[in-house]
């Protein structure tokens, strides 16, 4: 029992300390494009800040806005955050947690299910900034959670099976990237959007709706919404490394292709300026659909072709 | 249009106003009806319209341009040519900025080198300070003269303009090169002359020094 | 200063050009049809690749399947030895303790039918230590 307490928590913790200083090279990485330093000071290079920031935000005082739905309002955030963690779970590095012959479609169950913590979270804040932040996520998240799941179709229409060990052992001659780019292209793209980061972070959009659905979220419920943000992000990022990356097994490969993905999105957001919300649609509805369900029937005519049809292990 | 269609579709109308710059005053002059007038010469294409009869060579790089991301391809590489360069922060606390000897920051009161105060309590700087931050009362001293009895400036209403040391005949009140002042309460920036007197003893040589810098062009 | 010399800002002699507001990106890069053909030469090596791989691996499969086939009457042999061997030890036992009782028939069957039952793994480890039953019955995940 005790063995299963800790197993539990060797599965979570690097997650958490993955997420930590993820926030801190994001940190570093924006503000040397920007001809800035970033944090410095707390700790050699500033190692320690994430650290310190999750001291700081923890200690202080969790507000709730007097016109809130309190239970809402403190559940969503464990929502978020379980819901995050939740989807390491079938991840196969070394060994799944839990070994799921469907894990693709517990992945993408699982990461529908986020939309609930973030709508509630948003609606019980009865502010109308997070209303219509929640609302923009929701969104946005549903619409591109189509793009996601053709492409996985795609994917699984090659590979033969939903099982995450059979993504490995499809790719071991050649990664699907090569085959499949322009799905991974797209796939990338939309893990983007997923996430709500930027180029696509219309949820956030400051400079009208000061921070989304997490306005008023401070201090420990705010903690968990951005530990759950940024721990989809680097999911994603083994997900896509997963799917599209994964030659040759090795946890040392995995992790510096996760980190070279994690990369990418912070090169984004350094890179690129925010999307309007109708390009953010006609992206997801115009150009990713029709392209991902036209290659769809490739890759499903494809292997019928020539006799190259998934399966087994 | 880099970000804006990442796969979009390859032709679009060329009259779409999101490719127009409309002179807004023009088309408000006009009034109610102003948006008839749209498409009569109001606006200007910020973007060449596309050609009607492309060849094949300029389709192909078209697409090849929105399916490859080669314009946002080299976005990346601009932004991340910038992570190389040299950083423009410097370490605050540890280097700091040059500062204009004509830099306005903490106030002080200034003394002779004999040790007597400057200021001779005309109130100049009192009258001209449009924040009304300073308060001054004076009294003949036992020796005649007339010196303050109290000078207070409040450096939460203070907004460093520094009219009060161009009032000063006598170059008593000066605002000098500290900046780094802030304090944890509210009463602790509500100046009285022994602060002010300290701050003058405690910065006289780098006032002195902005002072005799500057004194052309005063 | 001496007057008469001031000299004021004015435009260069013609005017300023026009303003250019029009977007203006050089064409760089391979052309359209190198990259196509790249992208495509890629997608076919790819596939081509990708079509080995899953032949090869449904060949390993069925070769697993195989395996697996013609070593199940060997598992489920060894498997029926087990249980008959705890079996008859539960008997042992069973005769141990009932041994006083009136009217006990040691082994008698809880089914009406003559047919051979494989009986329940807790039926089985019923006797044995509670340890072993669980362990029996959850497998590794006891463990974990």
């Amino acid at each position: 029992m005790i063995l299963s307490v800790i197993h539990i928590f060797l599965y979570f913790v690097p997650v958490l300390l993955a997420v930590a200083f993820l926030t801190l090279t994001e940190r570093k990485v924006i503000g040397y494009v920007q001809l800035r330093k970033g944090p410095n000071v707390v700790g050699p290079y500033g190692l320690l800040q994430p650290i310190a920031d999750g001291v700081k935000l923890f200690i202080k005082e969790p507000i709730k806005p007097s016109s809130s739905n309190p239970s809402v309002f403190f559940f969503a955030p464990m929502l978020a955050l379980i819901l995050a963690l939740l989807l390491w779970m079938p991840v196969p590095l070394m060994d799944a947690f839990i070994e799921l012959n469907f894990a693709v479609l517990f992945v993408l169950a699982i990461s529908s299910l986020s939309v609930y913590s973030i709508m509630a979270s948003g609606w019980s804040s009865n502010s109308k900034y997070a209303l219509l932040g929640a609302l923009r996520a929701v969104a946005q998240m549903v619409s591109y959670e189509v793009s996601l799941g053709l492409i996985i179709l795609s994917l699984i229409c090659l590979v033969g099976g939903f099982n995450l060990a059979q993504f490995f052992s499809a790719q071991e001659e050649v990664m699907l990237m090569l085959s499949c780019w322009p799905l991974g292209i797209m796939w990338f793209i939309s893990t983007v959007a997923e996430t709500n980061r930027s180029p696509f972070d219309l949820t956030e959009g400051e400079s009208e709706l000061v921070s989304g659905f997490n306005v008023e979220y401070s201090g420990g419920p705010f903690a968990l919404f951005f530990l759950a943000e940024y721990a989809n992000i680097l999911f994603m990022n083994v997900l896509s490394a997963l799917l599209f990356l994964a030659a040759h097994f090795s946890l040392l490969g995995v992790a510096v292709k996760v980190g070279l993905l994690a990369g990418l999105y912070l090169w984004f957001r350094a890179s690129y300026p925010r999307f309007r919300y109708d390009q953010l649609m006609h992206l997801a509805w115009k150009s990713f659909l029709p392209l991902s369900l036209g290659l769809l029937m490739l890759n499903f005519s494809l292997p019928l072709t020539f006799s190259g049809i998934g399966g087994g292990l | 249009m880099a970000p804006v269609g990442l796969l979009a579709s390859v032709s679009k109308p060329a009259w779409r106003l999101g490719y127009v710059l409309r002179p807004v005053a023009v088309s408000c002059v006009r009034g109610v009806s102003h948006l008839e007038n749209v498409g009569k010469g109001t606006f200007k294409l910020v973007n060449p319209p596309e050609k009607e009869d492309k060849t094949l060579k300029e389709i192909t790089d078209k697409a090849a341009t929105t399916l490859f991301l080669t314009e946002l391809i080299r976005g990346l590489s601009m932004a991340i040519s910038y992570m190389f360069r040299e950083p423009a922060t410097i370490n605050y606390p540890f280097e700091k900025g040059p500062l204009s000897p004509r830099f306005r920051g903490e106030h002080a009161l200034r003394r002779y080198p004999s040790g007597e105060e400057r200021c001779i309590a005309c109130k100049l700087c009192e009258a001209i300070c449009p924040a009304q931050a300073i308060t001054i009362e004076a009294e003949p001293r036992a020796d005649g003269s007339r010196r303050t009895t109290r000078y207070d400036i409040d450096m939460t209403k203070c907004i460093y303009c520094g009219f009060c040391q161009e009032a000063c005949p006598v170059d008593a009140i000066v605002e000098g090169p500290n900046f780094e002042f802030s304090t944890e309460t509210h009463e602790e920036l509500l100046y009285n002359k022994e602060k002010l007197l300290n701050n003058g003893d405690k910065w006289e040589s780098e006032i002195a020094a902005n002072l005799q810098a500057d004194f052309l062009y005063r | 200063m001496a007057s008469g010399t001031v000299k004021q800002d004015l435009p260069p002699k013609g005017g300023y050009g026009p303003i250019e507001y029009a977007r203006r990106l050089p064409r760089r890069g391979p052309s359209g049809y190198a990259l196509f053909a790249l992208g495509i030469g890629v997608a076919v090596y790819g596939y081509a690749k990708l079509f080995a791989t899953n032949r090869r691996r449904r060949q390993d499969w069925a070769e697993e399947v195989e395996v697996q086939v013609s070593l199940h009457p060997l598992h489920k042999a060894e498997q029926d030895r087990l249980i008959l061997r705890q079996y008859r030890s539960n008997l042992e036992e069973e005769a141990k303790i009932m041994e006083g009782v009136e009217g006990w028939v040691v082994g008698e069957s809880v089914y009406q039918s003559e047919k051979w039952h494989t009986p329940h793994p807790v039926e089985i480890l019923n006797l044995r230590p509670r340890e072993d039953m669980v362990r029996k019955v959850y497998g590794y995940n006891y463990d974990i």
